[in-house]
């Protein structure tokens, strides 16, 4: 009898517990569909093709970092990637235009910045996130279009105080010449940038040249500079073409420092070191990164990251840098539609895709890059 | 020696090689240009499909230059894209004008270049690219050596086939030929060298010529056997009356004398026909002596005169030189001269002229003695150049060989004997030169 009692009040509570405790609930996850449009130089297939590797990587490492975290926040990622050849620019616009059609809610685009400026062509309405465009252009496109990286008038303010210090320092003359790609408009927005700067310091440009193709004539340029005498040369190019010139000049026995704009590329996948005449080459490029692994600390990934698996490019740390950023504005935004994650990113996008690096200095010293320090 | 027959056939090769040679290099260089042309069209067209690939390119960076619309960046491109594509030049154009050869894109060739123009792609007013190529220039396009290889053999196939039809001309057909008269006359084998043609074409003349020969003495022998024949005949008759039984002396004598006549009369003829046929079948041996040629002239129309009174026909002698001293056979001359006389007089035989008349003339010209027998009778019925041969007589009773013998008497003597026509008199003429004793000498 007693024992009935118990087991009667056993299956009362019980009852009383499951009725009062709620069924535990199925949260749906909302998908948020990202594409990541990248150019490849089609000319040099062992970068591309490791680039390629390392930017995939980086993109499989992020999100799996993320996944719990955006979970928790009820989002789920679907990733599209489409590389397409560095030489065609129009497929950033198409295959933006592509994306659009197919529900992206972000883009994240190349890094040339006329790459980038073409993409937005075909994505105006649709947020878009560069990883490194850095032209003035960009600037202007609004808050729906961001770049991680410094503006060139950012880099080039740097440079050009950077290499008043230098001259200062080693009492130099403040004359310089400036060489810059005819068909690379970032080049030729970080030159005026800094032409502005240097002229605010008191720097003065002695000779124009312009160039173009990857290995552009260089009679012209070793004249002048043998003529001119400047201190140093203003070469804000990618890093073939400013090999080249540096080959060139080393060549003819002169020795100027060298100046770049965010072109030159790093110790491991630039062209510079590599040349057979710039063992001797001196200067210093500014980047809107830091090396990789400096980078990569400043991410809130950086202490979940495998160590067999660190990513070794800048692009690869953007990559990781705008899904963090991504997951992080989609926690605290919330947004339910793509229309929703459009408005709140006109308001807070630009608050998290952003730079968190500034301006890194990079060492051009006996032909090695290395970097140097980071300026905000 | 080359005769002249022989280099016109020369000829003739040469001209059948050469022109159809001539015919097979102007064939091989219409077809040379034309095989050239297509290529040079295939040229085109293929620097049109290389120029489609670059133009896609080159359209799609200058739509995204003009998409961005910065300043100089369309040069500086177009620049580069002109440098790395291995182009003439690239730029943009508005409007070109050529025909389509797709919705947005076309080409045409002018000034020395390829221009190709295609729509950029993605911009909403139509902009053009327009980049172009050094155009294919049909003669640099040229494979001169194809023209050489293909005339080459043209011109060994020329050279050879003369030199091979020469020396096949000469050994089988000129050589046989001239082998050829000589083979039939002496019924010898023809060469087992010769082709079957040129066998076949001598086995048909010999057996002609056996035909004819037989035929000739088959007519010969008629015409003696019918003379002889019907002479003989006479003669027996006359002896058959003769061996009659008769009693009668008178008849008898009378029978007697009648076969003396008719022997007198018959048996020298029949001699004389004998004689005419070996002199027709054998050459006739002459010994000329210095002589009157107006005295033998004048024995032959004594020989005629029975004749010519009979005929009422008058015989004329006009000599322009009084003694015609030439060497020469007199009986033979003779002869001849009465053969020609005796056909002028029985020329008028069935024809009632007025006034037939027979007119022998003797001239001297450039050094040669001419003898014109002319008379007014109706003319020669036979050709002047068949009249001499044997067998051709028109005469009723004529044997055929009167005017054949004369004329072997007189070639005889290095002389001539041509007919024709008497301009003074309408009837037949026959001319009779001989060399003078000064021409024989020289």
């Amino acid at each position: 009898m007693r024992l009935s009692w118990v087991a009667l009040l056993l299956i009362v509570l019980g009852s009383s517990w499951s009725f009062a405790t709620p069924p535990k609930k199925q949260t749906k996850l909302t998908l948020v569909k990202l594409s990541f449009l990248e150019a490849l130089a089609p000319k040099d297939t062992t970068s591309s093709a490791r680039f390629e590797k390392d930017y995939l990587a980086a993109l499989d490492i992020g999100k799996r970092l993320n996944k719990r975290k955006l979970a928790q926040c009820g989002y789920e990622l679907e990733s599209n990637t489409f590389f397409y050849d560095a030489s065609d620019p129009l497929q950033a616009k198409e295959h933006a235009e592509s994306a659009v059609k197919n529900g992206a809610w972000l883009l994240v685009g190349p890094r040339r910045s006329n790459h980038y400026l073409l993409l937005v062509k075909g994505a105006e309405s649709t947020p878009t996130v560069s990883l490194l465009a850095s032209s003035s252009e960009v600037e202007a496109l609004g808050k729906l279009h961001l770049s991680l990286s410094p503006t060139n008038s950012v880099m080039a303010k740097s440079a050009a105080i950077e290499i008043s210090i230098r001259l200062k320092k080693i009492g130099a003359n403040k004359t310089y010449i400036s060489v810059v790609s005819e068909d690379c408009l970032s080049c030729k927005d970080f030159a005026n940038a800094f032409d502005r700067e240097a002229k605010k310091l008191g720097l003065k440009k002695v000779d124009d040249l312009k160039i173009t193709g990857d290995f552009p004539e260089t009679s012209a340029i070793v004249a002048s500079i043998r003529t001119k005498k400047p201190a140093f040369v203003l070469l804000p190019n990618y890093s073939k073409t400013t090999s080249h010139v540096m080959s060139a000049v080393e060549g003819s026995g002169q020795n100027p420092l060298f100046v770049g704009g965010d072109g030159w590329g790093d110790s491991k996948f630039g062209f510079v070191q590599n040349a057979d005449h710039n063992h001797e080459v001196e200067g210093f490029t500014v980047r809107g990164m830091p090396p990789v692994e400096q980078g990569l600390k400043k991410l809130s990934i950086y202490k979940d990251l495998p160590k067999t698996e660190m990513p070794s490019s800048g692009s690869a740390l953007g990559i990781l840098k705008s899904l963090e950023a991504t997951v992080e504005f989609l926690c605290k935004s919330k947004p339910k539609t793509s229309t929703d994650f459009k408005k709140s990113f006109e308001k807070q996008g630009s608050k998290l895709f952003a730079s968190p690096w500034g301006v890194s200095i990079f060492d051009l010293n006996g032909g090695n890059i290395t970097y140097t320090r980071s300026t905000q | 020696m080359t005769s002249r027959k022989e280099r016109s056939l020369q000829e003739f090769v040469l001209r059948s090689w050469l022109i159809p040679g001539a015919l097979a290099f102007f064939v091989s260089v219409a077809a040379f240009a034309i095989v050239e042309y297509r290529e040079y069209r295939s040229m085109v067209a293929r620097s049109v499909d290389l120029l489609a690939h670059k133009s896609t390119i080159v359209s799609r960076r200058l739509s995204a230059e003009l998409m961005l619309g910065k300043d100089g960046a369309i040069e500086a491109v177009s620049k580069q894209l002109a440098t790395d594509l291995k182009l003439l030049s690239v730029g943009i154009s508005a409007k070109p004008s050529c025909i389509e050869t797709s919705k947005d894109s076309c080409a045409r060739v002018f000034d020395g270049a390829v221009h190709y123009y295609q729509r950029a792609p993605g911009l909403e007013s139509k902009i053009f690219s327009d980049i172009t190529v050094n155009a294919p220039s049909y003669f640099e396009s040229m494979d001169l050596h194809l023209l050489l290889w293909s005339g080459l053999p043209i011109f060994l196939t020329l050279a050879v086939g003369i030199l091979i039809q020469r020396i096949y001309l000469r050994k089988y057909i000129l050589k046989p030929i001239q082998s050829l008269v000589h083979t039939t006359a002496n019924r010898s084998e023809p060469s087992p060298e010769w082709p079957i043609e040129i066998k076949d074409i001598s086995n048909r003349l010999s057996q002609s010529f056996e035909k004819q020969e037989q035929a000739v003495f088959g007519q010969l022998a008629r015409g003696v056997v019918h003379d002889v024949k019907t002479l003989l005949h006479s003669v027996m008759s006359a002896m058959e009356l003769v061996n009659e039984v008769t009693e009668e002396s008178e008849k008898r004598k009378s029978r007697l004398e009648m076969l003396q006549k008719t022997s007198t009369i018959n048996l020298p003829k029949m001699k004389k026909i004998i004689e005419l046929t070996l002199d027709g079948s054998r050459e006739i041996p002459v010994r000329p002596v210095l002589g009157n040629l107006n005295a033998t002239i004048r024995s032959s129309i004594e020989s005629n005169r029975h004749l010519a009174l009979s005929r009422k026909v008058n015989v004329v002698f006009d000599s322009s030189v009084s003694d015609l001293m030439v060497s020469h056979d007199a009986i033979q001359l003779e002869r001849a001269f009465t053969n020609l006389i005796k056909n002028g007089i029985e020329a008028f035989e069935s024809r009632s002229d007025q006034s037939p008349i027979v007119q022998i003339k003797t001239v001297i010209e450039s050094g040669q003695v001419k003898v014109q027998i002319e008379d007014s009778g109706p003319g020669l019925k036979t050709p002047s150049d068949q009249i001499f041969k044997p067998l051709r007589s028109t005469k009723s009773h004529g044997s055929g060989l009167g005017l054949f013998v004369s004329k072997k008497i007189i070639e005889s003597h290095r002389g001539q004997l041509l007919a024709g026509s008497s301009d003074t008199l309408k009837g037949a003429k026959f001319t009779v030169t001989l060399l003078t004793d000064r021409e024989a000498g020289t």
